[in-house]
């Protein structure tokens, strides 16, 4: 279809060829008592794409630069993490030298670190969770009987459902840990304590940035694959914090510690 | 020219009208989420049991001598202890161990001699037998094992409620509150000389320091609940029994939902007597009216507590 300009008198009207011919209709009688002006389509059509097209940029780029958002690249990468086992200590039922069960102590606290570690993870640091409000990886990591609790206290023991909403980045995790564990009177171990300090920075969408910090302890079980979360008291105690201006020696890491 | 202009401000004008449709929030997500929400919560869960039938538990404390053999000496001290999980109550009731009672196939004698005769095992017979309750669990210490537990926590804070002075026990103690190292504790647990009851009493204070040891433990599992591993080692180091672990552990975070003062600590009531030459403990019939309410959900109802033994003392 060719569109070209017709009409006259200051008025400028945009008409499909082939659509009418105005002295053929007068003369076949098929005039209109009122002349009607016509808008062709393009005059609404272009607007309300380009319209819908600003809204989707805006979208896509709010913030600046990308950062936050949705096609951040690097904005949706799962921070590095994992929890430093600072110590790990066999608990005896029985009257054994402890120090001979320091190796199984150690073995299971790294296993545990993996557990918190993929839980911190999910809970805390996992863009595809955080944003979402979802975190449905976190749960399978307690056991069936504390999955319940665990999802009633998700606020605390994850970014929380609103995350998405409040926070545009979280970044610079770090955390230690602290593994007792119980030996059976056979010296298998048979539960662990995890008693974890995290910390990570969040930047909000207001423009301050939080700390984000979690302490506290889980109790877990062995399982077939790993160890389950089947007890726990953990506490939130987030703030704001104020990072350096940058320059040369301003350090986020600094902030985070 | 002019089209192009024109198609340029059109361009021009939809992005920021756009970008403006696009950063409105809409009023009410604006209303239900603040900006910032600043987090200082805390989240907790043990898994405790909820069952609505008690849980039953004789504690036992073996006489026995270094060297003795301890699952066949003299009880010294005897105690049901009974858990009520859906209900966060627990109740104790103390059993004289001069009581004068049938033991199955041996006849009538000491309560304490049950054991002497076919161990922890005959004596929880004895019991269930005197009592009518099925005993879910017994546990068995000694002297030495008593204090070796209390030194493993650290202690027992208790609230010594008279003054305690009696040189075959080795008490010495003012009234209040105070932190006892464990052959402290064990010299209170075992002092009958200072009491007017004698035995009784001192079955009430056995009882006494059950408590104070379940305060203790809520109060540390609340600041630091990895404690719960050093009182569970150091309970099992120092306990003979057939509990599994696992089930210790359930137990454990159970306790720590009750109230210690909500648990009832009673002596079964009697008179004393003389049997063969030997002193002994005539169990009344309010007794059994007692074995007979604990059994029915594990409480004693407050009309069928007795007076203290100690009552005299306390004032």
């Amino acid at each position: 279809m060719q569109r070209v300009a017709s009409g006259g008198g200051g008025l400028r009207l945009w008409e499909v060829v082939g659509a009418g011919n105005l002295c053929r209709d007068l003369v076949e009688g098929r005039h209109r008592a009122t002349p009607q002006r016509r808008f062709p389509p393009a005059v609404w059509i272009v607007p309300t794409a380009l319209v819908a097209l600003g809204i989707v940029l805006f979208l896509l780029f709010r913030g600046g630069g990308g950062d936050g958002g949705l096609l951040g690249g690097s904005d949706n990468t799962i921070p590095a993490f994992d929890f430093r086992l600072t110590r790990a200590v066999p608990v005896l039922v029985t009257h054994h030298d402890p120090k001979k069960f320091d190796a199984t102590a150690r073995d299971v606290g790294t296993q545990v670190g993996d557990t918190m570690t993929d839980l911190y993870t999910e809970a805390f640091l996992d863009p595809a969770n955080w944003r979402d409000g979802s975190y449905d990886e976190v749960w399978p990591l307690f056991e069936e009987g504390s999955q319940a609790a665990a999802q009633q206290d998700g606020t605390t023991l994850t970014l929380g459902p609103s995350a998405g909403g409040q926070f545009e980045q979280v970044g610079q995790p770090v955390g230690t840990l602290n593994v007792r564990v119980l030996l059976d009177r056979a010296n298998q171990p048979v539960t662990a304590v995890a008693i974890v300090k995290f910390k990570a920075l969040a930047s909000a969408k207001n423009g301050t940035t939080m700390a984000v910090v979690s302490t506290g302890q889980y109790f877990l079980r062995s399982v077939s694959d790993g160890w389950l979360v089947y007890a726990f008291s953990v506490s939130r105690d987030d703030h704001e914090v104020v990072i350096p201006s940058p320059g040369p020696s301003a350090s986020p890491t600094a902030a985070a510690s | 020219m002019s089209r192009r202009i024109a198609f340029a401000t059109l361009a021009f004008a939809a992005w920021i009208a756009g970008s403006t449709i696009g950063a409105v929030t809409p009023p009410g997500t604006a209303a239900a989420q603040p900006l910032l929400e600043i987090e200082q919560a805390h989240a907790g869960y043990v898994p405790a049991l909820d069952g609505s039938k008690p849980i039953f538990i004789l504690f036992i404390g073996s006489g026995a001598r270094p060297g003795d053999d301890v699952e066949h000496s003299l009880a010294d001290s005897i105690h049901i202890v009974s858990i009520v999980p859906a209900k966060h109550k627990a109740a104790i009731l103390g059993i004289p161990r001069d009581s004068y009672v049938s033991i199955p196939d041996r006849g009538t004698a000491k309560i304490n001699s049950a054991m002497v005769y076919g161990g922890p095992q005959l004596l929880v017979e004895t019991v269930e037998s005197l009592t009518g309750i099925k005993l879910d669990y017994w546990a068995l210490t000694t002297f030495w094992g008593f204090q070796a537990m209390i030194n493993s926590v650290g202690g027992l804070t208790v609230d010594v409620p008279f003054a305690m002075q009696d040189s075959s026990s080795g008490s010495n103690f003012e009234p209040g509150v105070q932190k006892l190292r464990g052959k402290e504790a064990l010299a209170f647990a075992r002092d009958r000389h200072s009491l007017p009851a004698g035995d009784f009493g001192r079955s009430e204070d056995g009882g006494r320091l059950i408590i104070a040891a379940l305060a203790q433990f809520r109060k540390e599992f609340a600041k630091d609940p990895s404690r719960l591993l050093t009182w569970i080692a150091g309970g099992f180091r120092n306990v003979q029994s057939e509990a599994p672990l696992d089930e210790v552990l359930a137990l454990a975070f159970t306790s720590t939902l009750m109230n210690p003062k909500r648990v009832e600590n009673i002596v079964a009531p009697g008179t004393t007597g003389m049997a063969g030459g030997t002193s002994i403990v005539n169990l009344s019939s309010q007794a059994q009216t007692i074995f007979d309410d604990l059994k029915k959900d594990g409480l004693v109802s407050k009309r069928n507590i007795p007076p203290s033994p100690n009552a005299s003392l306390l004032g």
